[in-house]
């Protein structure tokens, strides 16, 4: 897994102001009023590529591919948090790009045990990070990177982008028994992994 | 201190993640109560969750195009869109006047018509000496006599009989009627070859004018609609199109 560059943390992006009324415009076909969405949630949607494919010019090609869909089907919005129909597209464009690249499964990683997490240079993820919180995401990231795939995926959609059972299970087209069991997994995992840097959760 | 067996982590993690099963289960909760460790477990968990879903967005690794590279549609003039909203009704009005003017140039509107048509032919086929040659180069085909269609000559002389064949015809033509029942005449003569049979054509087609400048009306409705249809752009249906 690569840095994403620049890897200077943003926040997590809330709505647009007057949200609501920028989409209409650019469902209508507005072309300024879609690129202010997509600037402006430019950045979940490529944290979110990055988290999932672990390459920032994969991530770059999955937020690119996912803006196209918008762009075509935004007239097909039908309401709800746009930040997350907007989130849904471009996991689907990871996972595409995830099946293409084939580079699953990576199941040979061994079960840590408690304490034992190989949490490498947390710098490779966050270089610039000054704050507790920034280590804290530093730390989470570079657990995640060692996730099993299948695992990585599912916790990032649900934990970290919360999506639902349903709509995790749609965009890696897998049965909801199975997303769910990738989760919980998932997440046993991580708190193995990051066991001995508890005192990052409590700052 | 519980003395039960610990349950699967995996229900743990399940009910660190709020799911609606795990939240219902009884058992599961009844465990959680008297065990220290399991509780501790899946609070661990809840913390680990809630620190995910604060990970923040990230910066792009290079510059993103944020608008598919889509090349702006040309405006379209006022003009042109009434040109091209033209189209759809003039075309139809074209083929209904060419079917139309089609059916009714080739007598196919009155069976009556087309008999008349065949009879006049009929009559003119027995005493054809030196037409076979001009009837062949007209028609493209062999002159047919009366005989070959299986007419009595008294029968093809009787006006009455091609009255009564005619019909309608006779009754609505009377100069091509009159024309086409000369006995003797060629089918070249019968479809313009003399003098009398040329003049029997032109009163067909005098009948007959009507239908075929429907007809030219509606070819020429068609022309203009293609005419119109390409010169005006598409329509911008919002720039959003693709």
């Amino acid at each position: 897994m690569s840095d994403p560059d620049p890897s200077r943390p943003a926040t997590r992006t809330g709505p647009l102001a007057e949200e609501a009324a920028v989409v209409a415009a650019a469902a209508r076909g507005d072309r300024s009023a879609f690129t202010q969405l997509m600037e402006h949630y430019q950045g979940a949607c490529y944290g979110l590529a990055w988290r999932l494919l672990g390459d920032p010019d994969l991530a770059a090609d999955a937020t690119q591919d996912a803006f196209v869909h918008a762009y075509d089907h935004i007239r097909a919005y039908r309401g709800g948090v746009f930040r997350s129909w907007l989130l849904r597209i471009t996991a689907n464009a990871s996972y595409d790009i995830l099946r293409r690249s084939q580079r699953r499964p990576t199941t040979a990683l061994p079960e840590p045990e408690e304490g034992e997490a190989d949490i490498a240079d947390p710098r490779a993820v966050n270089p610039v990070a000054e704050s507790a919180r920034a280590e804290l995401y530093r730390a989470l990231d570079a657990a995640l990177r060692l996730l099993p795939e299948d695992q990585r995926v599912a916790v990032v959609l649900c934990d970290v982008y919360g999506m639902d059972y349903q709509e995790v299970a749609e965009s890696i087209q897998s049965p909801i028994g199975t997303v769910k069991s990738r989760i919980h997994r998932g997440r046993l995992r991580l708190r193995v992994l990051l066991a001995d840097q508890r005192e990052l959760f409590e700052g | 201190m519980t003395t039960r067996a610990h349950p699967d982590p995996e229900r743990l993690a399940a009910l660190a993640g709020a799911d609606p099963d795990a939240l219902s289960d009884r058992e599961l909760i009844a465990h959680l109560a008297d065990c220290a460790a399991c509780d501790g477990q899946v609070r661990d968990l809840r913390v680990l969750r809630t620190a995910l879903a604060e990970l923040p967005d990230l910066v792009p690794s290079r510059p993103l195009r944020l608008l598919p590279p889509v090349a702006e549609p040309r405006p379209a003039a006022g003009w042109r869109i009434t040109f091209r909203r033209a189209f759809a009704p003039l075309a139809v009005a074209g083929m209904v006047l060419v079917l139309v003017g089609g059916v009714g140039a080739t007598g196919a509107l009155g069976p009556a018509d087309a008999g008349a048509f065949l009879q006049r032919l009929q009559f003119a086929a027995p005493a054809a000496p030196a037409a076979p040659a001009a009837t062949e180069a007209a028609t493209g085909q062999p002159e047919e006599t009366a005989a070959d269609a299986g007419m009595a000559p008294d029968e093809l002389a009787s006006p009455e009989g091609s009255r009564g064949q005619t019909g309608a015809m006779a009754t609505d033509t009377p100069r091509a009627a009159d024309a086409s029942a000369v006995p003797g005449e060629s089918v070249a003569e019968a479809i313009g070859g003399s003098d009398t049979g040329r003049g029997g054509g032109l009163a067909m087609i005098e009948d007959r004018a009507g239908w075929i400048l429907a007809a030219l009306a509606g070819i020429g409705l068609l022309a203009l609609a293609v005419v119109l249809r390409r010169s005006a752009v598409p329509i911008d249906r919002g720039s959003s199109g693709r």
